[in-house]
């Protein structure tokens, strides 16, 4: 499966980047914009529906902080400094935004070039979700993205109007159906008697609610159902438990759920092997020979 | 001479004893190794099937490094290890147990992420018994629970008396690897550095 990449939203994440980029302090009044760009090969998409949120407040140093209403999900943001990890906030909290339909902070439509400007819009940090849309012969997908504005240049100061190109990704369908599926993991080494017994989860079909499913250790916490190609499924899990965070990540068909729980992990102990090993076996069948042979003396002896 | 004869009857029904003791475990224990070795293929196979798809792995500058596990049958993993030169493919569990090291190898501490895990086993017959064989710059590979797969190569072999942890995580190296051998007599460490 193509991976999908973040072009200069790639470097819109790397907050300790901003940091060591920036040496002006950020405007937070500054009026800024937000201009997406939905082209392949030069040719843009018109009409497409862009939903943006601006999930966190930006402050004048560079830090930030989760706003609502995505501060009420066991999601955590902070201490991020890879891609990977930033990418998979990115689908948590699409997948929390598509599950409880919120209402974003800007809606627009994409122009004949493709173009979506959100113009005067609050600084902070957006989570822009992704669309696709459906030709004769194929569907073009873009993906959900987490842009921050303003974003730090190489001089040392901020640039206010973002621009980002989404990469698109094609699908051709076919008649034959895939195997999608659900997968629940735990991060929580020496705390796996915190996990609950059963873990419930939404699936949405293109963004509408398709079905629950409960997992638990009698299905290995997993469960598979077939669809057409084409079809974007996104999951969210609910009642999480109180002392776990949760990340969904995405490989190929199957939609990982994490539940990540906030504890340090415990020391393992000594190393080495307690299990019974073949030199004691010689060293007894050595003794025992030992002592039948001084029994055979003692009686040669009478 | 009563108590030489009821001597003489104890050190024969003792050392008869012994010696039936260690018979029974030495045809027991390769029966119970060949047992471990069958249900370890099993989890292997099943955990390969609950997966997502396998790719290649690349490391990035995560900050949090704990590894992700999945609960199979019961029983937490963090991946599969894979040596394929000697047909050595098993399932590596998520928490450091020595009961249970005889089943599969386990995870003793670190990750994979920022190259300090550090993984123990056994060195019976379908387990970490390619230990005798392997050799420097030998192929290594560790799948991760989310798909990832990271290749490793054989940097540097060492047969010690002992392990500590503080001696296992010192190792310049991304991935070490310990076994007790079969005789229990020393211990083999294997130490891999990232790479293809």
């Amino acid at each position: 499966m193509k991976k999908f990449l973040f072009f200069c939203l790639i470097i819109c994440l790397l907050i300790p980047s901003l940091n060591a980029f920036a040496i002006t302090p950020i405007d937070v009044t500054h009026p800024a914009s937000l201009t997406v760009f939905y082209q392949k090969d030069n040719l843009g998409f018109q009409g497409l529906e862009i939903k943006t949120f601006r999930i966190a407040e930006v402050f004048e140093d560079g830090t930030y902080k989760l706003t609502a209403p995505f501060d009420k999900y066991p999601v955590n943001i902070y201490g991020i400094s890879s891609q990977t990890e930033w990418k998979n906030i990115c689908l948590t909290l699409s997948s929390f935004a598509i599950a409880d339909a919120l209402s974003p902070s800007y809606t627009t439509q994409t122009d004949v070039s493709g173009k979506a400007s959100f113009e005067s819009i609050q600084t902070g940090m957006y989570l822009t979700l992704g669309v696709s849309k459906e030709s004769s012969d194929m569907i073009i997908s873009f993906e959900s993205f987490i842009t921050l504005v303003p974003y730090p240049s190489e001089d040392g100061n901020h640039e206010y109007n973002v621009k980002a190109y989404p990469k698109p990704e094609i699908i051709i369908p076919t008649p034959e159906k895939k195997t999608h599926k659900i997968l629940k993991q735990w991060k929580d080494t020496g705390y796996i008697d915190k996990r609950p017994e059963n873990v419930y989860v939404d699936v949405y079909k293109s963004g509408e609610f398709a079905f629950t499913q409960t997992l638990n250790s009698e299905n290995n916490w997993s469960y598979t159902w077939e669809s057409e190609v084409g079809i974007i499924w996104t999951a969210v899990e609910r009642q999480i438990p109180a002392e776990y965070t949760v990340t969904v990540t995405k490989n190929g068909d199957t939609i990982i759920l994490t539940n990540v729980y906030d504890g340090k992990e415990p020391e393992p102990g000594a190393p080495g092997d307690d299990g019974v090993i073949y030199r004691s076996i010689i060293l007894m069948c050595l003794s025992g020979a030992v002592l039948v042979i001084l029994s055979m003396k003692l009686k040669r002896s009478e | 001479m009563k108590k030489k004869k009821i001597l003489k009857n104890a050190l024969m029904v003792l050392g008869s004893v012994l010696i039936l003791i260690s018979a029974f475990l030495a045809l027991y224990l390769p029966i119970t190794q060949s047992m471990n070795a069958k249900k370890s293929k099993e989890i292997y196979s099943d955990l390969k099937n609950l997966m997502p798809e396998v790719q290649n792995g690349s490391f990035d500058d995560r900050v949090n490094v704990s590894m992700s596990a999945l609960e199979l049958n019961g029983e937490n993993f963090i991946g599969i290890i894979e040596i394929p030169l000697y047909e050595t493919y098993l399932p590596v569990a998520m928490e450091w147990d020595k009961k249970s090291i005889s089943k599969y190898p386990h995870k003793f501490t670190g990750s994979i992420y920022d190259g300090s895990i550090i993984i123990g086993g056994s060195g019976n017959k379908g387990q970490f018994d390619f230990m005798k064989n392997i050799t420097e710059t030998d192929s290594v590979y560790f799948t991760d629970v989310t798909g990832m797969c990271y290749s490793y190569k054989v940097s540097k072999i060492e047969v010690v008396d002992s392990v500590t942890s503080e001696g296992l995580s010192s190792k310049d190296a991304d991935l070490v690897l310990f076994a007790k051998d079969t005789f229990g007599s020393k211990y083999t460490v294997v130490s891999c550095k990232m790479g293809k």
